[in-house]
C-alpha cells in the first residue's frame, strides 16, 4: 500500500500543480452549476421521469444487442451505408485505414470521439500516410500539444488561456493573446481550411438507431456537421452496446444528455444522420460507413453484474460531480475514460482486451470514497459505487492486483476473527488503550502502523477511549432510573 | 476462423442466456409530430440557446423582417434554400434590391457556401421544448446552407410548432421516403455554434455560424 | 413504548463513546426503552469497503443474531445503517434465509435522526446549544440513506442554536475509510476543502451525524491547532440548559 502507483503518482503530480487544481476547481464548478440551471428549468419529478426512462431504454436495449445490432445493420444498408464489425480497436483502425486507402483519402477530419480515442486510431492513421486532425476546439488544443484529452466532454479542460495561446503560437505562428474569443477565432480559421480540403470526415457517435439505420451525433461547435457534411468519405466509429431499438428510445436519451452533460435541453447541433447523401443533394458524405467495435464490450455483457456500466450514455455528469477527479484531473487515470465512469470501464474493457494494463488500472476503483455522488447525477441510474466495490472485491481476490487493496486477505481474516469474538475483541482495544491510548506506539506496527503514519500526516490520530460498552451498564441504570 | 461479425453476435448471444430478449420497445410519448405549445415558453427557450426569435404575423410582416435583417447586419452576400416554402418571400427580388451576391447552393462549388454572409432557410419545425430549428437534408434544401454562412436565418411557415423533444420520433417517422428512409440527415439547431473548451469560457460562433435567426410566421 | 436496540459502531465505542451515551440519552428522551445488546463489534465495513465484503460475511451473521428481536436498531451512523440496509442483503445473497433475514433487518434498522424524526415524529427534543453549527451533510447520510432534512430540522428545534449556512454541504470530506490512508494526498485535499467551505462559515461548532467524517474533521482540526469542536448530532440534540 505504501508503493507509488501510476495513479498515486499522477494524482501527486496534479495535486502538487497548483495552476491545475485551480482550473479543475472553476471547470468542475462550472460544469456542475451549468447542469444546475438546466434541471432547474424542469420540476423534480418531471427530471426523474426522464431518468427513469432513459435507464429503462438503456438496460432494455443491452438485453437485445444482437437483434438491434443486425436491424442497425441492415437499415444501414438499405440507407445505402455500409458496416463494418472490429473484434479489436485494432481490427476497426485497420477498417478505417483501409477504406482511406481505398477512396484515396490524404487528410481525414476529426469528430470528437471516445472511443477512437480508446482504439488510437489516429496513430494507426498517421503510420499509412493518412493525416487525422481533430477538429473539437478542445481535442484539437490537445492534439497540438500531443497529449491525451482529461475529460471526457471537454478535453483540454486542464489547459489555461495562456497555454492554448502557446499552442497558437507556436503551431499557427499566430501572436500571443489572453483573449478566448480571438483565441477560437484563430482555431476557426486555421480548422475551416481543413475542412474545405478534407476527404474523410471521422466521428464517432452519440448512439445508433436500428429502426431506421441511422446515426445520432451531438455537439456544440459544429465540428462534426462540418465533418459530416464536406468530406466525400464519412466514417462514424461506434462501440456495439450504443444501438437502441427505436426513434422514442433515441428521443428519451437526447431528453437527459445534453441536459446532465451541459444543462442544455439540446446541444447546439443534434444531427440525425441515415446513410451518406441521397441523389439530387447537393452535400453531406457520398459513402458512408458505419464500424462497430466490440473491444471487450461482448465480454462485459456476459458479466451480469457489470452489465450496467454499458449504460453509460457519456454525459460526463459523475466525472463533474466527483471529488476526487476535481483534485486529480483526467490525466491520473490513464486512460480515455477518467472519474467514476471510467473507474468502472477502464479496469473492465483493459481485462476483457487481455491488455497488460488491466493489472494497473484495477486500483482506479480503489481511488473513489464511495460518496455517491456519481450515482446520484447518472441520467441512467449506473449505481457508480456499488459497482465499484465489486471491482474492489475481485481486485483483492484475484493473485496479480491482490496487493492493491488497502488490506491483504490475511489482515482481512484475522480482523474478521477478531470482530467475530467479542471478548477478544473488548480485551485487545483494552489492551491497546492501556499501552498505546494515542496510537504512537502503533505506528510501528507493520500493517497498521503505516495506515497510523499516513493519517496521521494530515490529521492527528484519535485516542482510545474507555468504551462505550463498559460506560453502558451504568448509563443504562441512569436512564431506568430518570424514567422510572 | 470465424469472421468478426459472427463472432461478436454469437458472443452477445451466448453472453445474454442469462436475460430473454425483452421483445419490441414500447412507444410510449408522443405519436402526432406537431402540436401547440406555450409561446412564452418557445421564446424563452429560443432566449436560452441564444436563437433570435422574431414572431411575424404574416408573410408579409415576415419579409420585412427578413429585410431588416440584411440592413442590420449589412449583408453582402447571401445563400439561400430553393424551396417552395421561401416562396412567398421572394428572396432573389429581395437581394436584388439591396444588391446582395447571391451564391448559389450547387454541389461542385458548394464550399463557395462559405463565403456567404447570410444562410437563408426555411424549417421543417421548431421545437418548443428547446428552442431547436429543424432542418432536413433534401434535394432543395442542403446542409451548408446552415452552416457555412457566418449567420442562418431560418423563416418558418406557420404550423409547425413541434412541442417536445419526444415529437421528434413521430416527426421523423413523418418524413420517411416510400422506401420507409427518414432523410439522410435532420438537423436539429439550438442556437450558434458554441465552445467552451478553453476556460469554459462560452465563445459563439466556433465552427459554424456566429448567429441564429427565426422569423416565425403565426397561423392565421 | 418504542423499544430500541442501540447498534455502536466500532469507531463510536472505541474514539467517541460519548456521542453513543447522547444518542442513547436522546432516544430516552423522546420516549424509547432502550437496550444495546453485548457482544457488538463491527459490522464489516472496513471488509467490504476494503475489497473482503467475503470475509464480512461472518460479521453480517453475527449482526442478524444479535439484532434477531430488535424491534428497531438505531445507531448513530449513516454508513454502518447504509452497511446493514443496503450491502448485507448482497453479500447474503447466495443464502436465501439470511438474505430474507438481512432485507427484515435492515427495513428496521435506522440512522438516528431518520429513527426521531420519521419513526417517532420527534424534532423537539428540549435541548439547548449556545452556539453557531456548521452542519456537515455526510454522504453515507445524506445521499446513501437520503436523510438530509430530518438533521436539520432536528437541530433547528435546539433552543439557543444558530444554523450556519455551509457551501456544498454535501459535498465529500474526503475519508471513504480505507480511501483516507491509501490515498493519503487525495484525502487531505478534500479534508482541506471540506475545513475551509465549514470555517467560512464562522461556526462555534461543528456537527455531522457520521462518526467517521467527524473522526476525520476532528483530526484535521487538530492538526491544524484549531480548537473547535467536532461534535456527533447526538451530543448536541443531548445537551440540556446549564
Amino acid at each position: 500500500m505504501t508503493g507509488s502507483t501510476p495513479f498515486r503518482a499522477a494524482a501527486a503530480a496534479a495535486l502538487a500543480d497548483r495552476r491545475l487544481r485551480a482550473t479543475l476547481k472553476s471547470a468542475v464548478a462550472v460544469f456542475r452549476g451549468n447542469r444546475a440551471r438546466g434541471l432547474a428549468l424542469l420540476a423534480p419529478a418531471e427530471f426523474e421521469a426522464l431518468r427513469h426512462r432513459a435507464a429503462e431504454v438503456r438496460r432494455r436495449c443491452l438485453r437485445s444487442l444482437p437483434v438491434l445490432l443486425e436491424r442497425l445493420e441492415h437499415n444501414v444498408v438499405a440507407a445505402g451505408g455500409h458496416v463494418h464489425w472490429a473484434r479489436t480497436g485494432a481490427e476497426a483502425n485497420e477498417i478505417v485505414a483501409r477504406i482511406a486507402a481505398a477512396e484515396g483519402v490524404r487528410l481525414a477530419v476529426k469528430g470528437k470521439s471516445m472511443v477512437t480515442e480508446e482504439t488510437g486510431l489516429n496513430a494507426a492513421l498517421a503510420a499509412r500516410g493518412v493525416e487525422a486532425v481533430e477538429t473539437d476546439l478542445g481535442e484539437w488544443i490537445v492534439q497540438l500539444a500531443d497529449e491525451k484529452p482529461s475529460h471526457i466532454v471537454a478535453p483540454a479542460m486542464h489547459k489555461n488561456r495562456r497555454e492554448v495561446s502557446e499552442l497558437f503560437h507556436k503551431h499557427l505562428g499566430e501572436p500571443l493573446s489572453d483573449d478566448i474569443p480571438e483565441l477560437t477565432l484563430m482555431a476557426r480559421r486555421a480548422l475551416r481550411a481543413r475542412f474545405l480540403a478534407a476527404d474523410m470526415g471521422i466521428t464517432g457517435a452519440n448512439m445508433a438507431v436500428a429502426e431506421t439505420g441511422s446515426v445520432v451525433l451531438v455537439e456544440n461547435e459544429g465540428n462534426i456537421r462540418m465533418s459530416t457534411t464536406l468530406p466525400r468519405v464519412h466514417v462514424a466509429v461506434m462501440s456495439i452496446e450504443k444501438v437502441v431499438a427505436t426513434l422514442d428510445d433515441m428521443a428519451a436519451l437526447l431528453a437527459v444528455l445534453p441536459r446532465s452533460c451541459t444543462g442544455q435541453t439540446l446541444s447546439s447541433y443534434t444531427s440525425i444522420l441515415s446513410g451518406p447523401r441521397r441523389p439530387g443533394e447537393a452535400d453531406g458524405a457520398r459513402v458512408f460507413h458505419l464500424v462497430l467495435l466490440d473491444n471487450g464490450r461482448s465480454a462485459l455483457v456476459a458479466d451480469p453484474a457489470m452489465r450496467d456500466v454499458l449504460a453509460c450514455v457519456r454525459c460526463g455528469a459523475c466525472i463533474n460531480v466527483c471529488p476526487v477527479y476535481a483534485h486529480v484531473g483526467g490525466h491520473s487515470y490513464g486512460s480515455a475514460y477518467c472519474g467514476p465512469m471510467g473507474s468502472l470501464l477502464a479496469p473492465l474493457l483493459a481485462r476483457a482486451q487481455g491488455a497488460p494494463e488491466a493489472a494497473t488500472l484495477a486500483e482506479l476503483p480503489f481511488a473513489c470514497t464511495t460518496c455517491g455522488a456519481c450515482a446520484s447525477v447518472c441520467p441512467v441510474r449506473i449505481d457508480h459505487p456499488t459497482l465499484l466495490l465489486e471491482l474492489r472485491r475481485r481486485a483483492a481476490n484475484a493473485p496479480e492486483t491482490a496487493g492493491l487493496a488497502p488490506l491483504g486477505p490475511r489482515a482481512a481474516a484475522a480482523f474478521a476473527r477478531l470482530a467475530t469474538r467479542p471478548g477478544l475483541w473488548r480485551a485487545a482495544a483494552a489492551a491497546a488503550r492501556v499501552l498505546d491510548p494515542g496510537l504512537l506506539l502503533a505506528r510501528r506496527m507493520p500493517g497498521v502502523g503505516t495506515a497510523i503514519t499516513l493519517w496521521a500526516r494530515s490529521r492527528r490520530p484519535p485516542r482510545l477511549r474507555r468504551p462505550f460498552s463498559a460506560r453502558w451498564p451504568a448509563l443504562r441504570r441512569s436512564l431506568e432510573d430518570s424514567n422510572g | 476462423m470465424a469472421d468478426a461479425r459472427s463472432e461478436i453476435l454469437m458472443a452477445l448471444r451466448l453472453a445474454l442466456t442469462d436475460c430473454p430478449d425483452p421483445g419490441p420497445a414500447p412507444r410510449p410519448g408522443a405519436d402526432a409530430a406537431f402540436g401547440p405549445a406555450d409561446p412564452q415558453a418557445l421564446a424563452a427557450a429560443c432566449a436560452r440557446c441564444g436563437v433570435r426569435l422574431l414572431p411575424v404575423a404574416d408573410w408579409a410582416q415576415a419579409r420585412a423582417a427578413v429585410a431588416d435583417l440584411l440592413r442590420e447586419l449589412d449583408v453582402r452576400s447571401a445563400t439561400f434554400w430553393n424551396h417552395p416554402d421561401l416562396a412567398p418571400l421572394d428572396l432573389p427580388a429581395l437581394c436584388a434590391a439591396r444588391g446582395i451576391e447571391v451564391i448559389p447552393a450547387r454541389e461542385e462549388s458548394i464550399r463557395d457556401l462559405a463565403r456567404a454572409d447570410i444562410g437563408i432557410t426555411s424549417a421543417l419545425g421548431l421545437l418548443a421544448e428547446s428552442g431547436s430549428i429543424l432542418v432536413a437534408a433534401g434535394a432543395d434544401t442542403p446542409r451548408s446552407t446552415s452552416l457555412l454562412p457566418e449567420t442562418h436565418l431560418a423563416v418558418v411557415p406557420p404550423g409547425r410548432t413541434v412541442p417536445g423533444i419526444a415529437n421528434l420520433a413521430p416527426l421523423l417517422r413523418s418524413l420517411a421516403d416510400v422506401q420507409g428512409r427518414p432523410p439522410s440527415a435532420l438537423h436539429a439547431i439550438t442556437g450558434p455554434s458554441s465552445t467552451g473548451d478553453i476556460e469554459m469560457v462560452v465563445v459563439k460562433g466556433v465552427h459554424g455560424p456566429v448567429r441564429a435567426v427565426v422569423v416565425a410566421v403565426a397561423a392565421q | 413504548m418504542t423499544h430500541v436496540h442501540l447498534f455502536i459502531p466500532c469507531l463510536v465505542d472505541q474514539f467517541m463513546p460519548e456521542a453513543g451515551e447522547a444518542a442513547a440519552r436522546v432516544l430516552a428522551r423522546a420516549g424509547a426503552r432502550v437496550d444495546c445488546p453485548r457482544g457488538q463489534t463491527c459490522c464489516g465495513q472496513p471488509l467490504y469497503k476494503s475489497g473482503h465484503g467475503d470475509q464480512a460475511r461472518a460479521l453480517a451473521l453475527r449482526f442478524l443474531h444479535l439484532f434477531a428481536d430488535a424491534e428497531a436498531v438505531v445507531a448513530p451512523s449513516g454508513s454502518c445503517v447504509h452497511m446493514v440496509r443496503a450491502v448485507y442483503p448482497a453479500l447474503l445473497a447466495d443464502d436465501p434465509g439470511a438474505h430474507a433475514s438481512a432485507l427484515a433487518l435492515g427495513q428496521r434498522t435506522f440512522e438516528l435522526t431518520e429513527f426521531l424524526v420519521r419513526r417517532m415524529g420527534v424534532t423537539d427534543l428540549g435541548a439547548r446549544f449556545a452556539g453557531r453549527v456548521a452542519y456537515h451533510d455526510s454522504c453515507q447520510v445524506g445521499r446513501a440513506l437520503g436523510v438530509r432534512a430530518e438533521p436539520l430540522a432536528l437541530l433547528r428545534a435546539v433552543d439557543g442554536l444558530t444554523l450556519a449556512e455551509v457551501e456544498d454541504a454535501d459535498q465529500c470530506c474526503g475519508f471513504g475509510g480505507p480511501f483516507a490512508v491509501q490515498f493519503e494526498d487525495v484525502s487531505a485535499a478534500l479534508l482541506d476543502d471540506k475545513l475551509a467551505a465549514l470555517l467560512a462559515a464562522a461556526p462555534t461548532a461543528l456537527t455531522a451525524a457520521e462518526p467517521s467524517c467527524l473522526l476525520h474533521l476532528r483530526g484535521g482540526l487538530q492538526r491544524r491547532g484549531l480548537a473547535l469542536p467536532a461534535l456527533h448530532i447526538a451530543q448536541i440534540l443531548a445537551s440540556e440548559a446549564p
